[in-house]
């Protein structure tokens, strides 16, 4: 029993937690470690985990396991926080034994625009801000996640916007415009 | 009287989120139709929420899901009891197992050596008076068998066999009674 | 440790249970045992006689015996064990107590046990067989049933029983005697 509704549980959420782990670490070696470890984390608590809040305690298993890697990742010097830091470009062509040739993504310039100046903000709130408008999460699934209070939360979006918003319109004017003339076209 | 714009803006998230209520959408709506900064940039923040929600839901790769499925479900399904024993490769728990086994030979040894010698009776705590009861139960036990055989042997041999059979054979049977010599009635 | 720990404590369990169960164990392989487990006494049974004495309970009481029970100390030298199992049967138990007889003749001539006497009169039977290994009488078997009454199952074995011995137990206890020392048992 507890390995079929496992297997259901890393099929239905499998891409959710790679996918929050590869736009917070920005690198999809990193994403795939943590993806494993979340997944382990899991089977090895199953029993202790409440069903029903299982989402959100992956989800925070996740977002601790990324602060990790990246802490180390600091420390040991790897970590350059810099608007090229994402392994966009390189992600189709790159060659990388660990890399699976079938899986390759092409970032609109748009995405890119976005995920760049993501990485301007603090860890917290790129963290909030993915939960929320990119994960779809609610602010009390965000704060029973990051233990946070959902007013906080909310402070905390609130200011990421603005400085998203304000660093997409300083370092991406043109783009900014056009991304705005595309937006209202479609 | 429009609302001022600072009190119009600490609404801008629960109206990009869809939690607000219509009487205040409505108020809202009607601050932007007289105030274009306010709408500006809430354009500006809604753009950047549709940017989050046109990023990729980016597709775990599966050699990643079967090296999980591996290390979870698969190992609990291949790991059986023998292969936890035998196939371990960790020194230390070989160890412990010859250990173990070593220890359960002595006590095996120790426990089972009096019992395969069965010349002795074995010595075993009972009273005065199970003893007694036992004694009896025997007495009675034996001596219900000897009379329900020598009861159905009378039976036999005197309404069955003596009652239609020559006296002489009847004489040579009775004498050769197979169980109990001498038969009695 | 732990695993080493665990398989400790599991080696030593079972050997306390082999330990507890190897005395019955040895009797259940004797060639002269009869299982008569199978054999249930309803509960709503009257005259009920149910005896179980094993070789150590035996030994005890051949030992306990005093001089003019010489027979009875001698026959019961070469037994082991004696089981009995006699109640009341009605008319609607006969069908369930004959098939379990059944089962037992054929375990008996499956194991080559000798027929000694086959009585059986209107719906009335007893069967008497003995198991002879090198010579030596080993094992009793008597089974009877007289349905309306009583059934009965006796089953004896030992290393060499001596029949004459018992036979003279029998003398000993015949008729009245016998069916008072049955009441007796029921005082103890």
């Amino acid at each position: 029993m507890k390995n079929i509704k496992y297997k259901k549980v890393l099929r239905e959420h499998k891409n959710r937690i790679f996918g929050y782990a590869f736009y917070f670490l920005r690198n999809r070696e990193d994403a795939e470690d943590v993806t494993q470890d979340v997944f382990l984390k899991v089977w090895q608590n199953w029993d202790k985990i409440d069903q029903s809040r299982m989402v959100a305690w992956m989800m925070r298993v996740t977002y601790n396991q990324c602060i990790d890697l990246s802490r180390r990742k600091k420390t040991s010097g790897n970590n350059r926080r810099t608007s090229a830091d994402y392994d966009l470009a390189a992600l189709p062509s790159e060659p990388n034994s660990r890399v699976d040739p079938e899986w390759s993504y092409d970032f609109s310039e748009t995405q890119k625009m976005l995920l760049s100046a993501l990485q301007t903000l603090p860890r917290k709130t790129q963290s909030m801000l993915l939960l929320h408008y990119f994960q779809g999460l609610k602010y009390e699934t965000i704060g029973e996640m990051l233990d946070t209070k959902v007013a906080t939360i909310k402070v905390a979006i609130h200011r990421g916007r603005k400085m998203l918003r304000q660093v997409l319109a300083d370092d991406f004017p043109e783009k900014v415009r056009k991304c705005q003339n595309e937006c209202a076209m479609s | 009287m429009n609302a001022p714009c600072h009190e119009i803006r600490e609404l801008f998230d629960l109206f990009l989120d869809g939690g607000l209520l219509r009487k205040e959408k409505a108020r809202l709506r009607a601050h932007f139709r007289e105030c274009s900064a306010c709408r500006a940039i809430l354009e500006e923040e809604r753009e950047v929420i549709n940017m989050f929600a046109d990023l990729p839901e980016l597709p775990c790769s599966e050699t990643v899901v079967q090296r999980i499925e591996e290390l979870t479900v698969g190992h609990k399904e291949k790991s059986s009891l023998f292969e936890k024993i035998l196939l371990q490769r960790d020194p230390f728990h070989w160890r412990l197992v010859s250990v173990s086994l070593a220890a359960s030979a002595i006590i095996i040894l120790f426990v089972l050596h009096p019992l395969l010698d069965r010349k002795e009776p074995v010595q075993v705590q009972y009273t005065q008076e199970e003893v007694v009861k036992a004694r009896n139960q025997a007495r009675w036990s034996l001596g219900y068998l000897a009379n329900m055989m020598s009861k159905t042997e009378r039976e036999v041999v005197e309404k069955v066999l003596l009652k239609d059979l020559p006296k002489t054979v009847r004489k040579s049977i009775k004498n050769a009674v197979p169980l109990f010599r001498g038969g009695q009635k | 440790m732990k695993i080493g720990s665990k398989w400790f404590v599991l080696c030593v369990f079972l050997v306390l249970c082999m330990s507890l169960r190897a005395q019955e164990g040895d009797v259940k392989k004797h060639p002269g045992y009869i299982d008569l487990e199978k054999i249930k006494i309803p509960d709503h049974a009257e005259e009920v006689t149910d005896i179980d004495l094993g070789p150590a309970l035996l030994a005890l009481a051949q030992l306990g015996g005093e001089d003019e029970d010489e027979d009875f100390s001698k026959g019961l030298a070469g037994i082991l064990s004696i089981r009995v199992k006699s109640f009341e049967i009605g008319y609607d138990e006969v069908d369930e107590i004959r098939s379990v007889m059944k089962k037992i003749e054929k375990k008996l001539k499956e194991e080559e046990w000798i027929p000694i006497i086959r009585s059986r009169r209107d719906d009335e039977s007893t069967n008497v067989s003995m198991k002879i290994v090198d010579g030596k009488v080993v094992g009793f078997l008597l089974m009877s049933i007289d349905p309306g009454d009583e059934v009965s199952f006796v089953n004896v074995f030992g290393g060499n029983i001596d029949l004459d011995h018992i036979k003279n137990i029998g003398l000993g206890l015949s008729g009245s005697a016998l069916d008072s020392l049955g009441k007796n048992l029921k005082k103890f």
